[in-house]
C-alpha cells in the first residue's frame, strides 16, 4: 500500500498534540480575558485539557496532511534542512489555526459558550485564526527545530546505509482515516466526558430504599438574585451548591428497592415521547389523529416520587440543620428529625403507598414557613393495573405531566437565615418569586440561554400532543380518545389560578376526590363540585388538582387559519394572579407561565 | 510566504495580547472608564474584597418593543468585577447578585445574562467577570449594587458619571 507519509507516526503525532494542546491553552487564556462564559465552565486546566483534546483529531489530520504536501513539495524541489524546516513549521502552524478557528462554532454550540466580541461570523472566524497563529507558529517552530537538531546528530554518525536498522513504518492511507476515526472517537469521548464529571460526581447512591438530606442554601432566581432556601435533597451538600431537591424516584410494587427514573412506567426508550409530545399513531379517519393508547412513559420534575399502588415506600432521612425538622404527607405519615447530629437526627421512614392520586410531602414545622422554604415535594401514586389513568378508573390519557406550583419569599429566608424566626401572623409572606416545577419566566417556556434546562423544560413541564377527537363521557373508549391529564400541586402560599389558552380543561379530582359527574356538590370554599370544562383552575395552598387537556382543534379556529399552520401551535398557560407573572417585583413574565402544544 | 506567515503571526499575538490587556475587541464606539485617581470602587463583602475595574458603556443591539416597551435608544453598560474570595470555603456566586443602580431615577437594573456560570467562587480565590447591564441612553449617573447573599444584606458602590457614546 502506497505511504502518505515517510514521517514517523509518533513524531507527527507529537507535533499535533503538541500544537493542540498548546494552542488552546493560549486561546483560553484570551477566551477568559474578554469575557467569554460557558456553561458550567471547567477549571482552567480541565478546560485546556477537554477543549485541546476535542481538537485534537482535526489539528492531528492536519498536520499529518501538511506533512505529506512538504515531503512531495521536497521531491520536486529540494530544500535545505532548514528551510525544510521553517516551511514545516510555518504550514503545520497555519493549517492547525485554521482547524482551531473552524471549530470554535461546534464547541460554541457543544459548550454554550459565549464571547463578548459581537463581530460577524466571517471576521470572527479570521481573527480567531489570527490569534491562534499567535501561539501555534512558535510552537511549531520550535519542536520542529528541537526535532531536526535531533535527527542531525544521529545522521552524521550513521553507519553504512546496508547496516542502518529498519525504517519506522511509514502512514498509510488506510491507518491515516483509521486513526483519524478513532482520534476523533475517543477525543468526543473524552471531551464530553471531562465536560460531564460534575454531574456524575453529584449521582445518588441507591440500595433499597430513597435517602434524603434536609440541607440549606443559596439558590438562584430567575433574575440571578440568590435565596437562601432549604429543602430534602438526595445528597448531603449545602453551599456552594446545595442539594435542595430529590431527582425523580420512582417504587414498583413488588420491586426491591427505588430506583432513579424520570419517567413512568419504567420502559424502554423507544416508548419516550421525543420533547416530551407522543408521537401520532396515524391519520384519523373522522379527522385529527389516533393515539397510542396505554403506550407512553411520563417524565416528572425533580422533587417527584412516583410510587405504584401496593408499593412500599421506604426512605431514610438524614437532618443535617441545627433545629427540628419533619417530613410528612397529610393523613398518611409524620416524622419528626432531631437537630443534626443527635441521635434521633437520622430515621428510617416507611408506609405503604396510599390510594392512587397526587400527595404534597413537606416540612410542617412552623408551618406553612419551612415548606415555603424548600421543604417540600410531590409523591404521585399511581393504579398498578392502569398506570394511563387518574385512579385505575377515571381518567385514562396519553401521558401525565406534574405540575408544582411555588411561591418564594426571599424576605423570609433572609430572616432564617440570620438565624431569625419568622412569625407568619407578624411577618405575612410577600412572594417575590413564582415557579412551577422550580422554573419561571424563559426557564418555564424553554426559550432560556440553556439548552439542558430546555430540553427538561419541554419533558416535563410544557404539556402537548397531537390534534385528536375526544369525547370527556369516556376517556377509555379508544374509538373517542382521550388527552393529557394534568396533575396541579400548589405548595406555595398564594391561591393559584391556572388558565388556559388554546383548549379548555376538563376538571377530574380536587384534593384526590374524584369530582361526580351529574350531582353538583358545593364544596366549603363555595366552588361547585363537579368534573366540569373550565380555562381557570383554582388551586389552594396545599391543594392538588387533576385536570385532563384535550388536546383537540380550538373550537374558534378558522380553518383557513389552520390550513396556513406551518407549525406547531404553541398556547401558554399561565397563572391569572397577576403578580404570579412577575420576578423581583417587577420583572414580566418572570413567574409561572408556561404552556403546551399542539401538533397537527 | 514565510515572512507573511510571521507577520500575521505577529499580527495575531497583538491581538492576543490586547484582548488579555484591555478586554474585548469591539470597544470602537465604547466609552472606557476605570476609577478615578484616588477614588476606588470597592467594597468589603462577607467573603472578602469586591471591586469593579472597568467600566465600558456603548450603544445596545435593537430590542424589538413588547408590552409598554418603546423605541427608545438604550446603552449596554458592562462592568468588569472582581471579587476575592478570603474564606476557606467556596461560597455561591451569581451575576445576578449584582445590580445597576440609575442615580435619580429609584430603580436598579438586573443583568442581562444573570444565571450565566460560573456559580460558586472557590476558596482563596478571586473570580473576575464582565456583567452587562441595559440602561436608559439619557442616564448618565450609575452605582454597582450587590446583594451580598451570605450577610443578607446590600452594599453599593458609587460608580458616579458614566457618559453616553458618541452616536
Amino acid at each position: 500500500m502506497r505511504s502518505l507519509t515517510r514521517t514517523p507516526p509518533a513524531a507527527v503525532a507529537g507535533l499535533g498534540a503538541w500544537l493542540a494542546y498548546g494552542t488552546t491553552l493560549w486561546l483560553v487564556a484570551v477566551h477568559v480575558a474578554e469575557g467569554g462564559h460557558e456553561r458550567h465552565e471547567p477549571s482552567l486546566v480541565v478546560h485546556v485539557l477537554r477543549d485541546g483534546t476535542l481538537a485534537l483529531p482535526g489539528v492531528l489530520a492536519a498536520v499529518w496532511l501538511v506533512v505529506a504536501l512538504v515531503e512531495r513539495l521536497r521531491a520536486r524541489t529540494p530544500l535545505t534542512p532548514g528551510w525544510e524546516a521553517a516551511v514545516v513549521a510555518a504550514a503545520t502552524a497555519c493549517a492547525s489555526s485554521v482547524v482551531m478557528a473552524a471549530g470554535n462554532p461546534l464547541h460554541g454550540l457543544l459548550f454554550d459558550a459565549t464571547a463578548s466580541g459581537g463581530l460577524p461570523a466571517g471576521l470572527h472566524l479570521g481573527r480567531d485564526a489570527l490569534v491562534a497563529l499567535a501561539a501555534a507558529l512558535p510552537l511549531a517552530a520550535m519542536l520542529v527545530a528541537v526535532g531536526a537538531r535531533a535527527s542531525a546528530a544521529p545522521a552524521a554518525a550513521a553507519p553504512p546505509a546496508s547496516e542502518s536498522p529498519p525504517a519506522p513504518p511509514a502512514v498509510t492511507r488506510r491507518a491515516f482515516v483509521g486513526y483519524g476515526a478513532a482520534g476523533l472517537a475517543g477525543a468526543g469521548a473524552a471531551g464530553v466526558g471531562l465536560s460531564r464529571l460534575p454531574a456524575s460526581a453529584r449521582a445518588g447512591v441507591r440500595s433499597d430504599r430513597l435517602e434524603m438530606f434536609i440541607n440549606e442554601g443559596h439558590v438562584a432566581m430567575v433574575d440571578g438574585a440568590l435565596v437562601y432556601m432549604r429543602g430534602f435533597g438526595d445528597a448531603p451538600a449545602s453551599d456552594p451548591r446545595p442539594s435542595l431537591t430529590i431527582a425523580p424516584t420512582v417504587f414498583a410494587a413488588g420491586a426491591a428497592g427505588p430506583v432513579a427514573s424520570r419517567f413512568h412506567p419504567l420502559v424502554g426508550p423507544d416508548r419516550l415521547p421525543e420533547e416530551g409530545v407522543p408521537a401520532s399513531a396515524g391519520a384519523d379517519p373522522a379527522g385529527g389523529n389516533l393515539i397510542s393508547r396505554r403506550h407512553w412513559a411520563s417524565f416528572f420534575p425533580d422533587r417527584t416520587i412516583v410510587a405504584e399502588a401496593g408499593s412500599e415506600i421506604r426512605l431514610r432521612i438524614t437532618n443535617r440543620l441545627p433545629q427540628q425538622h419533619a417530613f410528612a404527607i397529610d393523613g398518611v405519615v409524620h416524622e419528626t428529625f432531631g437537630p443534626a447530629g443527635s441521635p434521633t437526627a437520622t430515621k428510617d421512614v416507611a408506609f405503604p403507598a396510599p390510594a392512587p392520586g397526587t400527595y404534597i410531602y413537606h416540612d410542617p414545622t412552623d408551618a406553612p414557613v419551612n415548606r415555603v422554604l424548600g421543604l417540600h415535594g410531590v409523591l404521585v401514586v399511581v393504579p398498578a393495573e392502569n398506570p394511563w389513568s387518574f385512579d385505575g378508573r377515571e381518567g385514562e390519557f396519553e401521558r401525565q405531566w406534574l405540575w408544582i406550583f411555588h411561591d418564594i419569599d426571599p424576605d423570609w429566608g433572609r430572616r432564617i437565615q440570620a438565624g431569625g424566626i419568622v412569625d407568619p401572623a407578624a411577618t405575612p409572606a410577600l412572594p417575590r418569586y413564582f415557579t412551577i416545577n422550580d422554573r419561571s419566566g424563559v426557564y418555564a417556556v424553554a426559550a432560556s440561554p440553556d439548552p439542558a434546562i430546555n430540553r427538561r423544560t419541554l419533558e416535563d413541564l410544557l404539556a402537548g400532543g397531537h390534534m385528536r377527537r375526544i369525547d370527556v363521557r369516556d376517556f377509555s373508549d379508544p374509538s373517542t380518545g382521550t388527552g393529557q391529564l394534568i396533575r396541579l400541586a400548589n405548595t406555595g402560599v398564594a391561591a393559584h389560578q391556572p388558565h388556559w389558552h388554546g383548549n379548555h380543561v376538563w376538571t377530574i379530582a380536587v384534593d384526590n376526590a374524584v369530582q361526580p359527574r351529574g350531582q353538583i356538590t358545593m364544596g366549603r370554599d363555595g366552588h361547585p363540585r363537579l368534573q366540569m370544562w373550565e380555562d381557570v383552575v383554582q388551586l389552594d395552598p396545599m391543594g392538588t388538582t387533576a385536570v385532563m387537556l384535550p388536546v383537540k382543534r380550538p373550537p374558534d379556529v378558522l380553518q383557513e387559519v389552520l390550513d396556513a399552520q406551518a407549525c406547531e401551535y404553541e398556547y401558554p398557560m399561565h397563572c391569572h394572579a397577576e403578580m404570579s407573572q412577575t420576578a423581583a417585583g417587577g420583572l414580566y413574565p418572570g413567574g409561572q407561565v408556561t404552556g403546551w402544544r399542539l401538533r397537527r | 510566504m514565510l515572512a507573511i506567515i510571521a507577520a500575521l503571526a505577529a499580527a495575531g499575538l497583538g491581538l492576543g495580547v490586547l484582548t488579555i490587556v484591555s478586554g474585548p475587541l469591539d470597544a470602537h464606539r465604547s466609552v472606557v472608564l476605570a476609577p478615578p485617581a484616588g477614588v476606588a470602587w470597592d467594597a468589603r463583602a462577607s467573603f472578602g474584597p469586591i471591586a469593579a475595574e472597568r467600566i465600558e458603556r456603548s450603544p445596545a443591539h435593537t430590542f424589538d418593543a413588547h408590552h409598554g416597551s418603546t423605541s427608545a435608544r438604550r446603552d449596554e453598560v458592562v462592568v468588569a468585577v472582581r471579587l476575592r474570595n478570603q474564606l476557606a470555603h467556596a461560597v455561591p456566586f451569581s451575576p445576578g447578585e449584582f445590580r445597576l443602580e440609575a442615580i435619580g431615577r429609584g430603580t436598579t437594573v438586573t443583568p442581562i445574562r444573570p444565571l450565566a456560570p460560573p456559580a460558586s467562587i472557590a476558596a482563596r480565590t478571586t473570580l473576575r467577570a464582565r456583567i452587562g447591564f441595559l440602561v436608559p441612553a439619557d442616564h448618565r449617573v450609575f452605582a454597582l449594587v450587590f446583594d451580598d447573599a451570605l450577610a443578607a444584606r446590600s452594599l453599593r458602590i458609587t460608580l458616579g458619571v458614566v457618559p453616553a457614546p458618541p452616536t
